[in-house]
């Protein structure tokens, strides 16, 4: 018996120790890191008319010396990432094709963001997220953006400066967009494919402010002020998978209200005799959801309760007085009304409901639900009755009580 | 059969991984959508009822194997054949095992090693542990139940805290009524894992105290049934009903989702030893099984002798058993089910009557 003199012998033992060694170290998938181009950023444009080349992938590549080692004073610099393009009528098929250019082979779980082109938004990008979901390399939580009046290749082709990588620096821009302005929200590609599941999706859009052609230049990456930058800007509205409409300023901070999303912003208010001249700080924000089937129609009530404190004042106010910040209050909840209020108003005009709301619906009463499901967003959505309740409250006034401005 | 003692709380960590085995990792339940936390604990329920059939059976022959009373109960020749498919489903099912685990690194992790590679160092590492015997197996539970919790309490705080957990996704209660939740209670929970416990009886002769066999079985059964109940309310809060349909290993989809402070993220591996510890000993049961139901149906010497052909048995059936993952997981679902009925119900309780019958005419004798 072959087990038995396994067991038998110390020799054995050893030996197969030994062997082990072949075993144990996976050989079949290792891979050794300078054999990888890592990947930043992803880009996926219109390819063609033509099925041959439906898609266009861009793909931003580290360069790693030049990431890692620090300035090299007095030899050139070359540029801390390099972009390939490739068309295919699939996403996997282009990728691919890109290894005819690339050094090495692409290494995709370190991506950091995923440009969509808005030309392609505009035909559809319900099936770009198949192959992120499939394959076990991609991993799922990186944002998902798209570019505003240009090519996904065109925003991965602009230098940065503080951010060598312009991945990076973008991903940057939207995480602190959205936390300490939160007109926009991020959407992780996890999130933008559940969101495309169930009907509607706002995702966020960037632009190019400039020349793109300067863009590609370390040159501008050395400018004080850039002569072309990246900015976070726009809303973009899917609905069935097609880009419907760019949505900014307060009707795009509405969604973020009623999404739950809101971190921290700033509202303006009125002095009693200049128009939006104090700063209200808003610190906390949520909102709550509830729906209702009242007569055989939906109302829905989304209630937002939201904590600030002053941070500016152009004027004499008594903020020392309760009855003061009691009017602050009624002024905030009133600013706050209103941008909600104009978010619900053109995504009902959009027919999109980018919110979820029919899965509260959903969730109160379900046999109605399955009733007017099929119809929800194109006929009961826009008609329905949104109910905004607004709590807010203004809780400290900073460091100084009044104003020195008398 | 062996000497060999195994006490109460080693098959207690035994019944629980094996009861976590593949369902922890697998979309488990789903067909009753978001209610399949509930259609995972009424299947708990009815194998609560298998369990007392098993157990009667237990008392009357608390020195035997099912393969060996059902020789006492039915006669002979027939009760040889009832063992014998008993042999057959252990086989089959340890060689589900051992491709479930193969297929679920290869598609996550090991994208590029031969399925037969890792099957074959699999089978292995299983009969190296059942050379050593069932004493050795059930020690090695208890050291990895340990682990195991370990793991899954890190994993579960993490999923917790990183705040893709949305309650709502569970809601609402009963969507699409009760037929989807009754319907997949009685045709896949109440089989897969809770009736597959029928291959215990063949490892409750070596418990030492054969007093304790109830309080460790029910208590590893709802212990463990509460834990896939709640995994999978776990990966339907976090994944959502939809994308959970779709994958093929949801709580991998859900580690996934871990991301504290770009900092503690790719938790993978945390999912995959789950995988791996509960898998292994699902896997070594099955086999187990089936060897000591060949040693005492063939009156062999002992089970040593044949654990290397029957290693090859289940390679070999765990390669050819169908061509693409989607053939197998078609295979599990519906090419299974006119076998498992017979085997966790049928014949347990044919066995239960014609004993009670039994039992009862040799009174009368007297």
């Amino acid at each position: 018996m072959i087990m038995k003199i396994f067991l038998l012998h110390k020799s054995y033992k050893i030996f197969l120790c030994i062997l082990s060694i072949l075993f144990i170290s996976g050989c079949w998938d290792s891979n050794e890191l300078q054999d990888f181009s890592i990947i930043s950023g992803i880009g996926i444009d219109k390819g063609g008319d033509d099925p041959e080349n439906r898609f266009r992938t861009t793909v931003q590549i580290i360069n790693p010396s030049i990431v890692s080692g620090g300035q090299q004073a007095g030899s050139v610099q070359s540029s801390p990432v390099t972009t390939y393009s490739e068309t295919g009528s699939t996403l996997k098929e282009a990728l691919r094709k890109i290894s005819n250019e690339a050094p090495a082979e692409l290494f995709f779980p370190h991506i950091q963001i995923m440009l969509i082109g808005e030309e392609l938004a505009k035909e559809g990008i319900d099936e770009l997220f198949d192959v992120v979901e499939r394959d076990p390399k991609f991993r799922v939580l990186f944002p998902v953006l798209i570019v505003k009046g240009h090519t996904a290749e065109d925003a991965l082709k602009v230098s940065t400066s503080l951010r060598p990588i312009p991945s990076a620096k973008i991903e940057g821009s939207l995480q602190s967009s959205k936390e300490i302005w939160g007109e926009y929200p991020s959407t992780r590609a996890d999130q933008a494919i559940m969101k495309l599941g169930e009907g509607s999706a706002a995702i966020t859009g960037i632009e190019i402010n400039g020349d793109v052609e300067k863009g590609n230049q370390t040159a501008n990456m050395q400018e004080i002020s850039q002569s072309t930058k990246l900015e976070i800007k726009g809303l973009a509205i899917i609905r069935e998978g097609k880009l419907e409409k760019w949505l900014e300023g307060d009707p795009a901070r509405g969604v973020v209200w009623v999404n739950n999303e809101m971190e921290e912003t700033v509202m303006n208010l009125d002095c009693p005799e200049k128009k939006d001249a104090i700063a209200i700080d808003i610190g906390r924000a949520e909102s709550i959801i509830k729906a209702k089937v009242k007569k055989d129609k939906p109302v829905i009530t989304i209630r937002i309760n939201a904590e600030g404190s002053v941070s500016e004042t152009h004027c004499s106010m008594e903020l020392d007085k309760d009855e003061t910040i009691k009017e602050l209050e009624k002024q905030l909840r009133n600013e706050i009304e209103e941008e909600v209020q104009a978010a619900i108003k053109t995504l009902q005009e959009e027919k999109s409901d980018v919110f979820g709301l029919g899965e509260y619906i959903n969730i109160e009463e379900k046999n109605y639900w399955k009733k007017i499901k099929d119809k929800w967003e194109e006929e009961i959505f826009p008609e329905s009755k949104v109910n905004i309740e607004v709590h807010a409250t203004i809780r400290r006034t900073g460091m100084k009580v009044k104003s020195y401005i008398k | 059969m062996e000497k060999a003692k195994v006490n109460g709380i080693q098959l207690f960590a035994m019944m629980f991984m094996f009861n976590l085995g593949t369902a922890v990792v697998v979309s488990y339940g789903i067909e009753a959508k978001k209610d399949a936390w509930l259609a995972i604990l009424l299947g708990m329920s009815l194998g609560v009822g298998l369990f007392f059939i098993y157990y009667r059976l237990f008392c009357h022959y608390p020195k035997l194997p099912i393969t060996g009373y059902a020789r006492k109960i039915l006669g002979n020749y027939l009760g040889w054949i009832v063992g014998l498919f008993y042999v057959l489903y252990f086989l089959q099912i340890a060689t589900r095992q051992v491709r479930d685990f193969s297929e679920l690194l290869v598609s996550s992790t090991m994208t590029e090693t031969p399925l037969l590679a890792i099957q074959i160092s699999f089978v292995l590492v299983i009969c190296y542990v059942l050379y050593q015997g069932v004493e050795v197996l059930a020690r090695t539970a208890e050291v990895f139940i340990i682990i195991l919790f370990l793991l899954g309490m890190a994993g579960n705080f993490f999923i917790l805290v990183s705040g893709d957990f949305e309650l709502h996704n569970l809601r609402p209660f009963l969507e699409n009524g009760w037929k989807p939740i009754l319907s997949t209670a009685v045709l896949e929970s109440v089989h897969f894992p809770f009736g597959e416990m029928v291959v215990f009886t063949m490892l409750l002769p070596y418990l030492n105290k054969s007093g304790s066999v109830k309080k460790v079985w029910m208590s590893a059964l709802l212990l463990s049934g509460l834990t896939l109940s709640w995994t999978a309310s776990l990966n339907i809060a976090v994944l959502g009903v939809d994308v959970m349909e779709r994958t093929t290993f949801p709580t991998l989809a859900t580690i996934g989702k871990v991301n504290l402070l770009e900092f503690i993220q790719r938790l993978d591996a945390i999912v995959v030893f789950t995988m791996l510890i509960t898998v292994f000993f699902k896997g070594s049961l099955f086999m187990y099984g089936a060897v000591i139901g060949i040693v005492d149906l063939f009156k062999l010497k002992n089970h040593q002798q044949i654990l290397l052909p029957v290693g090859g048995i289940i390679i070999f059936s765990a390669m050819t058993i169908a061509t693409n993952f989607s053939g197998y997981m078609a295979e599990g679902k519906e090419g299974l089910r006119p076998l498992v009925f017979p085997i966790i119900l049928y014949f347990p309780a044919l066995l239960l009557i014609v004993s009670m019958i039994r039992n009862h005419l040799k009174q009368k004798m007297n």
